[in-house]
C-alpha cells in the first residue's frame, strides 16, 4: 500500500538513506532473534562434534609434544613469532598452534575442541535427566497435595542445604573419580530448580475446568497427568532448562577445577584453566583463552534462555530472575 | 509472628537432620569406613585388629544407632579427631572459620553495595550508558566462572599492575592493624571475586524493582506536587524498590560458601575451604571432611533462617501465608 508522506510522517515514519534502513531492519532481527547467541552456539556445538576432524594435534599430547614444544605463544598474540626462527626442524613444532600450547607442549586448540565435547555432553545428560526428573516430581507434587507434596517439597529444602562443591568433593574420595560420577553429581544438581515451579505451575493447570472435565470422563491418573497437565507445564519446563543449564556449565567447569571432575587426562576446560594457573605470569594462553570460552558457551546459553522465557512464558520473569 | 517463626525453626531442623543423614549415608555407601578411619596406613592387619577398631570407633553398632551417636556428638562440638595433625577438628575448624567468614562479609559488603547503587542508577537513568554498563557487567558477572575471574583477577591486579598481593602467602605481618591497607589489601581481589556474580543479581532485581516503582501512581502524584527528583528516587523509589534484593541478598551469602571454597583455593587464602580440600580431600581425613561439611550445612541454613526473618518483618503478608 502506498502512503501519502503526511501519512508516513504522522506514523513517524521517516526516510533514511538505504544503507541505513537495511542496518536499522539488521538490528531490529537481531533484537527480535538471538541471532549472536545462537551462532556462538551453534559453533561450539560443531567445534564439540566434529572435535577429533578439526583438532590439528595429539590433545593427550603424542610425540610432538614434550618440554621443548613448551608454552609456544599462538601466533596472534603480542609474544607470537610470526616470522619464525628461520630452522625448518624447530618451524615444524612452533608453527601450526592456533591457540598456543601448554606447559606440556599441547596444543592448545585441539584440547579446547576436546573440551567442548566434555562441556557439552556433561551439561546435556545433567540438563536432560534434571529435566525429566525434576518435572516429574514437580507434577506429581503439585497434582497429588498431601504428604506427598509435603514430603517432596522437603527433600527439596533440605537438598538446597546441601553445599553442593562439598559434597561432590567428599563423593570423590568415597567413591573415587570417575565420569560416572561427575555425571550422577551433576544430575542431582540439575534436578531442583524444576521442582517448585514446576510444581506452582502445577496447581494452576489442575484446576482448570478441563482437568475436572478429564476426570469426569472417566480418565486415569496418569493420563490426566500427561495429557492433561504436562502440556500445560511442559512450555515453563523447558524455560527452565534453558536458563539453568548455564549454571550447569559452570558448575562442570569447577567441578573439574577443583579436580573432581572427569578423571585426568581427559582435556576439559575447567581443568586446563587449573593447570595453567601456576604458568600465568609466563604464559597467559593456556588459562584465558578456556575460561573466555566458558564464558562465550554460558552468555549465549543465558541470552537463549531470556530470550525463550519472554516468548514463552513471560510471567517466569518474576519467578526466575 | 510467633508461630511463623516457629514454623520455620521446626523445617529449619528437618533440613539439618535430612541434610546430615545423607552425608551420613554417602559416607556409608562408600568403600569400608574403617579404611577411610584408618587413613592410607601401610599396614597389615588382621582381622581382630579391624573388629577390635570397628568396635572402638563404634562401627559394629546398627546404623540409626551410629548415626545418632555422630548427631549427639556433632551437638556437643565434638567432631572427632582429624586423622592428618591428630588436633580435634572443632579447633581446626575454629581456626580457620574466621578466614572464610571474612572473605563472605566482604564480597557481601562489596555486592549490596554496588548492586543496589547501579540498580538503581541503571532504572533512572534507563537506557542511556549507565543502563548499557551495568548490564554488561551483570553479564559478565553471571557467565563467569569465579575460579577463572579469580585468575584473571591475580594476572592483572597483582602480576601486572602489582596494586595487590597475588595471594595469601603468610599474609600481613602479625600485629597490623585489622583496618589498615597492609592488611586490607589482601582481601580486595578475593571480596571482588566473590561479590561480582551476586551484584550482578541484585542489580538485576533493583533495576526491576525500581522501574516498577517509579511508575507508580504515587510516585506520579510526588512529581505533580513538585517533590524534587532526589527525593522521589531515595526517599519513595529506593525505600520500597530495596525490599526484593535486600532479602535475596541474604541467601545469596548463604550461596557464597560454595564460591568461597574456589576463591579460597585460588587466593590461597587459609580459611575452611582450603582446609577441606588440601588437608581433607588429598589426605582422606575423614573426621575433618565431615565436620567440615556439616559447618557449611550449619551456616547455609542460619542465614536461610535470617533471610526468613528479615522478608517476615519487612513484608508482613508472608507471616500469614
Amino acid at each position: 500500500m502506498q502512503m501519502t508522506q503526511i501519512e508516513r510522517d504522522l506514523l513517524g515514519m521517516r526516510d533514511y538513506p538505504p544503507v541505513v534502513s537495511q542496518l536499522r531492519t539488521v538490528w531490529g532481527f537481531m533484537r527480535r532473534w538471538p541471532v549472536i547467541p545462537m551462532a556462538v552456539l551453534a559453533a561450539l556445538i560443531f567445534c564439540g562434534v566434529f572435535a577429533p576432524l578439526l583438532a590439528t594435534h595429539d590433545p593427550y599430547g603424542g610425540q610432538d609434544a614434550g618440554l621443548r614444544a613448551r608454552h609456544i605463544p599462538p601466533p596472534w598474540a603480542p609474544e607470537g613469532d610470526w616470522v619464525g626462527t628461520g630452522d625448518p626442524a624447530q618451524e615444524a613444532t612452533r608453527t601450526g598452534h592456533y591457540l598456543g600450547t601448554d606447559h606440556t607442549g599441547r596444543d592448545v586448540f585441539s584440547r579446547m575442541l576436546f573440551g567442548a565435547r566434555i562441556s557439552l555432553i556433561v551439561a546435556a545428560i545433567a540438563l536432560l535427566s534434571g529435566f525429566i526428573t525434576g518435572t516429574t516430581l514437580g507434577i506429581v507434587s503439585g497434582y497429588s497435595g498431601g504428604w506427598i507434596d509435603e514430603i517432596i517439597t522437603r527433600i527439596v529444602d533440605i537438598w538446597q542445604a546441601l553445599p553442593f562443591l562439598m559434597v561432590a568433593l567428599v563423593c570423590v574420595l568415597l567413591f573415587g573419580q570417575s565420569t560416572v560420577l561427575l555425571l550422577a553429581l551433576m544430575a542431582a544438581l540439575a534436578w531442583n530448580p524444576f521442582v517448585r515451579v514446576i510444581r506452582s505451575q502445577t496447581l494452576v493447570v489442575k484446576n482448570q475446568p478441563f482437568v475436572d472435565l478429564a476426570r469426569v470422563a472417566g480418565c486415569s491418573t496418569i493420563r490426566i497427568l500427561l495429557r492433561h497437565i504436562l502440556p500445560g507445564v511442559i512450555n515453563t519446563a523447558v524455560v527452565i532448562a534453558t536458563l539453568s543449564v548455564g549454571s550447569l556449565v559452570l558448575a562442570e567447569a569447577a567441578l573439574s577445577f577443583l579436580g573432581a571432575g572427569v578423571p585426568h587426562p581427559t582435556p576439559t576446560w575447567g581443568s586446563m584453566v587449573s593447570e595453567g594457573r601456576g604458568y600465568i605470569a609466563t604464559a597467559w594462553w593456556p588459562t584465558v583463552i578456556p575460561g573466555v570460552a566458558i564464558f562465550l558457551l554460558v552468555m549465549s546459553l543465558n541470552f537463549t534462555g531470556d530470550w525463550l522465557r519472554d516468548r514463552l512464558d513471560p510471567r517466569l520473569r518474576q519467578l526466575v530472575d | 509472628m510467633g508461630r511463623f517463626l516457629a514454623r520455620r525453626a521446626l523445617s529449619i531442623f528437618i533440613s539439618i537432620i535430612g541434610a546430615t543423614v545423607v552425608i551420613f549415608i554417602l559416607s556409608r555407601l562408600g568403600p569400608d569406613p574403617t579404611i577411610l578411619f584408618i587413613g592410607d596406613a601401610q599396614v597389615e592387619l588382621s582381622d581382630e585388629q579391624i573388629a577390635e577398631i570397628k568396635r572402638h570407633l563404634g562401627l559394629d553398632k546398627p546404623l540409626p544407632l551410629q548415626y545418632l551417636t555422630w548427631m549427639w556428638n556433632l551437638i556437643q562440638l565434638d567432631m572427632g579427631q582429624s586423622l592428618g595433625s591428630l588436633r580435634p577438628v572443632s579447633d581446626i575448624i575454629r581456626d580457620h572459620l574466621g578466614m572464610t567468614l571474612k572473605i563472605a562479609a566482604g564480597a557481601w559488603i562489596f555486592a549490596v553495595a554496588v548492586g543496589l547503587s547501579i540498580g538503581v542508577l541503571a532504572a533512572v537513568k534507563r537506557a542511556t550508558a549507565w543502563d548499557y554498563i551495568g548490564r554488561v557487567l551483570a553479564l559478565f558477572g553471571q557467565a563467569t566462572p569465579q575460579f577463572w575471574t579469580a585468575v584473571m583477577a591475580i594476572l592483572i591486579f597483582a602480576v601486572w599492575l602489582r596494586w595487590f598481593p597475588p595471594g595469601w602467602s603468610g599474609g600481613p605481618p602479625e600485629g597490623t592493624f585489622a583496618l589498615s591497607w597492609t592488611n586490607i589489601k589482601y582481601y580486595v581481589l578475593p571480596c571482588i571475586v566473590l561479590g561480582w556474580p551476586a551484584s550482578a543479581g541484585i542489580m538485576r532485581l533493583t533495576r526491576s524493582a525500581m522501574l516498577e516503582i517509579l511508575d507508580s501512581e504515587y510516585i506520579k502524584l510526588a512529581r505533580a506536587k513538585g517533590v524534587g527528583p532526589w527525593t522521589i528516587i531515595w526517599k519513595h523509589g529506593l525505600r520500597n524498590a530495596v525490599i526484593p534484593p535486600l532479602t535475596s541478598a541474604f541467601v545469596l551469602l548463604a550461596d557464597y560458601l560454595n564460591g568461597a571454597l574456589v576463591v579460597e583455593i585460588v587466593f590461597s587464602m587459609p580459611g575452611i575451604g582450603i582446609v577441606a580440600l588440601n588437608r581433607a580431600v588429598y589426605d582422606n581425613d575423614w573426621p575433618l571432611l565431615a565436620g567440615t561439611v556439616f559447618c557449611f550445612i550449619g551456616i547455609y541454613v542460619f542465614f536461610a533462617f535470617l533471610a526468613d526473618i528479615a522478608y517476615a518483618l519487612i513484608d508482613p503478608r508472608i507471616r500469614y501465608e
